[in-house]
């Protein structure tokens, strides 16, 4: 019997391969480059009757198999009127290499009895599963649905691994017909708006940038004649639209604008000293701050005038407190966290989750799961973390030493706890954590191990206690006016010693006093300030807006915060520590252009991309089909099309106005 | 006689007293008062306590907790909210496209009861200007109509134009003025917009004066 496994990237084929092959294997070329082949034998497959000797070859792709586009001779740019091709038949395309994976795969299926697929365990991973059935059915019709399995596995560590063998399960035809749907809509939509958006803008755009060319016009007849590709390297500019990119450009521009539009308003507010010895504490005024200097000064007068300089303790409660450990983590909360406490791009961290994933550090680095599943044995690895059979102490990490305390049956109040469950379960994948312990000499890159660092001591922390303290607030009453003033004490840090990220520090001590004591107040004043700005969008908050409206998923909202930058619609700006993203003259005039013509809601508002989340969440879980949804979505994007179309003028108008008043 | 709460009370005709209930001769008592302190400027009049219950119209009502900004947000929000910012987590809120008839749980939540302080501007038949603030949670204050008439009760604190009011000091009549509530939000747009910007030019000018 002859088993044909593929997974979605060489580095998962080799590394399930040797677990699989218990280290023996042989590897072949596949015709690909980066792509081997790994032939070994393995006789735990349930499919498999006991006894048969099983060969297994495991390959792989290289992510997506195959894409979809227009016939490019009857539907290239230019060829056709641009709303043709919101129904215009989809060719399934390949790239050179995509040919050459999909040759390898028709290759090995020929002598195989079983498909069995180990690609990612996400929707995305689902359809890649089928792509690579379709092929492999292409090159053995013998290979039907039927022997076709798909394994189910979060992570490289052995155990996992062997148990996702013994246990495969089907495709998920339904998140299939999920991503098809989207990658439908998403190519319709963003061909058909990114050809009038071009052909609209292209010129006034460069003209704007001062990048107009003597070869300028020669350019465009070239790109007219010979247009076999969207992005051809000599294109000037292309002002491309994306189901994704435009709400996400929105979120920046939202932000810029209220920065623009603030004004500053003046606010006061009544502040309280007292003296204890030579400790002086400052009381807050229970209303804050109001924005009228008269009803201020009312409050003030009166408390004066009733009480003078004499206040009475109202209230003195002192409590237990705890800074909860963090949640498990997931994707967006990794990207989010390596953006503030490492300054890393969301790009750059998920790229190196993905990498520590592949070389079997990391567990799978997408998930929205927020919960561990109550049979890990979260334990084990904690014990991993503690590089206990490590003899040399300079070649343990700087947490090990916690990890091995979180553990051990020595006196101390951190000791392993069970972590926190948040509310999040994607049914796939467990949070992000560590898979094996990390040596000095691992072959990882610098942002690779900071990262790492980062992964293990959220995980160390979430299996840590809360850190517990005690909060005292006293409350004193001038004429009835309420002021407050608390102190933390820090009793225990525990989580915190792992987890230096987070601050918690006990604070001055109140002055001594008991309830119903009148004391003299040192000093009452009445005080002013004024409103500031919002600070300008910084990356982690960009994450999480997307993530809070359904922008992209945990997977795909780094490239598209990536791709608005590279079409030049928001640029980073540094400003001390921070990194602030904001918009161009062109991003802010999309926005309000599509403002202008009334279609805010579809394009720089998150609302109608939301709404086709909910549709494929639909077709997840059975409740609407594919047919449905791409109708009904591609005619909603029709009547933006010919809304657009007919309102040309006013994008360019809003462009220039945007123009002048950016300049 | 009931028919007074919806007067304008500085330009009243003559009243019709025959058949008072309980609540219509405390509305009497407080009206026929001579005005307090008809012959001041009560911007003037360092702290002391209302002598007798006095009758108001409420001419405006103003949160004065919530920055004006925020405040023309939230109406801006509420009129067009296809086009509000979106780059606030506690802002987004989803467009509502569909209504479930059966379901009486969507009507939309006044910020009833929070311990916002408002500052209205009140009016004696006279037509002397006072202005009171809220001391406590009043639960008529943000959803009370311009015209409503007020009686503040004897003993209530006032400090220089300004009664500090507790719920206890006052009983709320209601009662309206059809014409003063017309396009109210609108005409409470304008009025924070350009407050707003008087503000913005007195602190712009205020700097320069510095210069």
């Amino acid at each position: 019997m002859k088993v044909l496994c593929v997974a979605e990237k060489n580095s998962i084929a080799k590394a399930v391969s040797q677990i699989l092959g218990g280290g023996r294997l042989n590897t072949r070329d596949s015709g690909y480059m980066y792509v081997k082949n790994y032939d070994f034998d393995f006789n735990g497959f349930p499919f498999i009757s006991n006894g048969s000797n099983c060969q297994v070859t495991m390959t792989s792709v290289a992510g997506h198999l195959t894409g979809i586009d227009f016939a490019n001779d009857r539907y290239g740019w230019g060829k056709c009127n641009i709303n043709e091709l919101f129904d215009a038949p989809l060719d399934e395309v390949l790239d050179s290499n995509q040919r050459k994976i999909s040759s390898n795969i028709k290759k090995e299926a020929r002598n195989a009895d079983f498909l069995m697929i180990w690609t990612d365990c996400d929707r995305e991973g689902e359809y890649i599963g089928w792509e690579i059935f379709r092929e492999a059915n292409r090159g053995n019709s013998s290979l039907t649905q039927a022997v076709m399995y798909r394994a189910i596995f979060s992570h490289l560590e052995r155990g996992h691994i062997l148990h996702s063998a013994r246990n495969p399960q089907r495709l998920d035809m339904r998140s299939v017909n999920a991503v098809s749907t989207r990658m439908e809509i998403d190519l319709r939509a963003g061909v058909t708006f990114t050809r009038l958006l071009t052909d609209t803008m292209r010129n006034k755009v460069m003209s704007a940038n001062g990048a107009v060319r003597p070869s300028h016009h020669s350019n465009n007849n070239n790109n007219n004649n010979n247009n076999n590709t969207r992005e051809k390297k000599d294109a000037p500019i292309v002002i491309s639209y994306g189901t994704c990119q435009f709400p996400t450009l929105g979120f920046v521009v939202d932000r810029f604008e209220r920065i623009r539009n603030f004004i500053s308003e003046e606010f006061w507010y009544i502040q309280l000293l007292l003296k204890d010895g030579d400790i002086n504490t400052t009381f807050q005024w229970q209303r804050g701050h109001l924005f009228d200097r008269h009803s201020v000064l009312t409050f003030y007068e009166v408390c004066i005038e009733k009480a003078g300089n004499i206040a009475k303790v109202n209230d003195l409660k002192s409590k237990p407190t705890s800074k909860y450990r963090p949640l498990p983590l997931t994707t967006v909360e990794l990207q989010k966290n390596c953006a503030r406490f490492l300054k890393l791009k969301a790009k750059e961290s998920l790229d190196a989750a993905e990498k520590l994933y592949q070389k079997g550090f990391l567990s799978y680095p997408r998930t929205e799961t927020d919960i561990f599943p109550q049979s890990m044995d979260l334990k084990s690895l904690v014990k991993k973390q503690a590089m206990l059979e490590t003899s040399d102490q300079n070649s343990r990490t700087s947490w090990a030493a916690y990890a091995e305390e979180l553990l051990s049956d020595s006196p101390g109040t951190n000791k392993f706890t069970i972590p926190r469950s948040g509310t999040h379960d994607d049914k796939a994948h467990p949070p992000i954590h560590p898979v094996t312990s990390l040596g000095p000499q691992a072959n990882i890159s610098a942002v690779e191990r900071r990262v790492y660092e980062y992964v293990a001591r959220h995980f160390l922390a979430c299996c840590s206690a809360d850190a517990k303290g005690q909060t005292t607030t006293l409350t004193i009453d001038w004429a009835e006016e309420i002021f407050t003033a608390s102190g933390l004490i820090v009793l225990e840090r525990n989580f915190l010693d792992v987890y230096p990220w987070a601050k918690w520090e006990t604070t001055k001590r109140l002055p001594r006093l008991e309830m119903n004591q009148e004391c003299k107040i040192e000093k009452a004043e009445m005080r002013s300030g004024s409103t500031s700005p919002p600070n300008p969008m910084t990356e982690s908050e960009l994450i999480m807006l997307m993530d809070a409206n359904g922008i992209g998923t945990d997977a795909t909202i780094a490239e598209h915060i990536e791709k608005i930058q590279l079409r030049k619609y928001i640029k980073s700006e540094k400003s001390g520590k921070e990194t602030y993203l904001q918009p161009t003259t062109l991003g802010v005039a999309l926005v309000h252009g599509f403002e202008a013509i009334g279609l805010e809601d579809s394009f720089a508002k998150p609302f109608q991309r939301r709404e086709m989340e909910v549709d494929l969440k639909k077709i997840c879980d059975g409740n609407k089909t594919k047919n449905e949804v791409v109708v009904d979505i591609v005619a909603k994007y029709k009547k933006y099309w010919a809304k657009t179309d007919s309102s040309k003028s006013k994008l360019l108008e809003v462009y220039d106005n945007v123009l002048r008043s950016m300049s | 006689m009931s028919g007074i709460l919806s007067e304008d009370i500085t330009a009243l005709s003559s009243l019709d007293r025959s058949a008072l209930s309980s609540r219509d001769s405390t509305l009497l008592r407080a009206l026929d008062r001579d005005t307090w302190l008809s012959d001041k400027d009560c911007i003037q009049q360092p702290f002391t306590t209302l002598p007798n219950d006095c009758l108001f119209q409420i001419l405006m009502i103003e949160n004065i907790s919530q920055s004006k900004m925020s405040q023309l947000d939230d109406i801006d929000n509420k009129l067009d909210p296809a086009k509000q910012r979106v780059d606030r987590l506690q802002n987004s809120r989803v467009v509502i496209h569909e209504v479930n008839m059966d379901n009486d749980d969507s009507v939309t939540k006044e910020k009833y009861g929070s311990k916002d302080v408002f500052k209205l501007t009140l009016q004696d038949k006279s037509g002397k200007f006072f202005y009171a603030i809220n001391y406590n949670i009043i639960p008529w204050i943000n959803v009370c109509m311009i015209g409503s008439k007020l009686i503040i009760k004897s003993g209530t604190s006032f400090n220089r134009g300004v009664f500090i009011v507790k719920d206890t000091d006052c009983s709320f009549l209601g009662g309206t003025n059809r014409i003063w509530n017309e396009n109210r939000e609108s005409k409470l747009y304008n009025y924070l917009d350009s407050k707003l910007k008087r503000d913005c030019n007195n602190n712009v000018n205020g700097r320069k004066r510095k210069n």
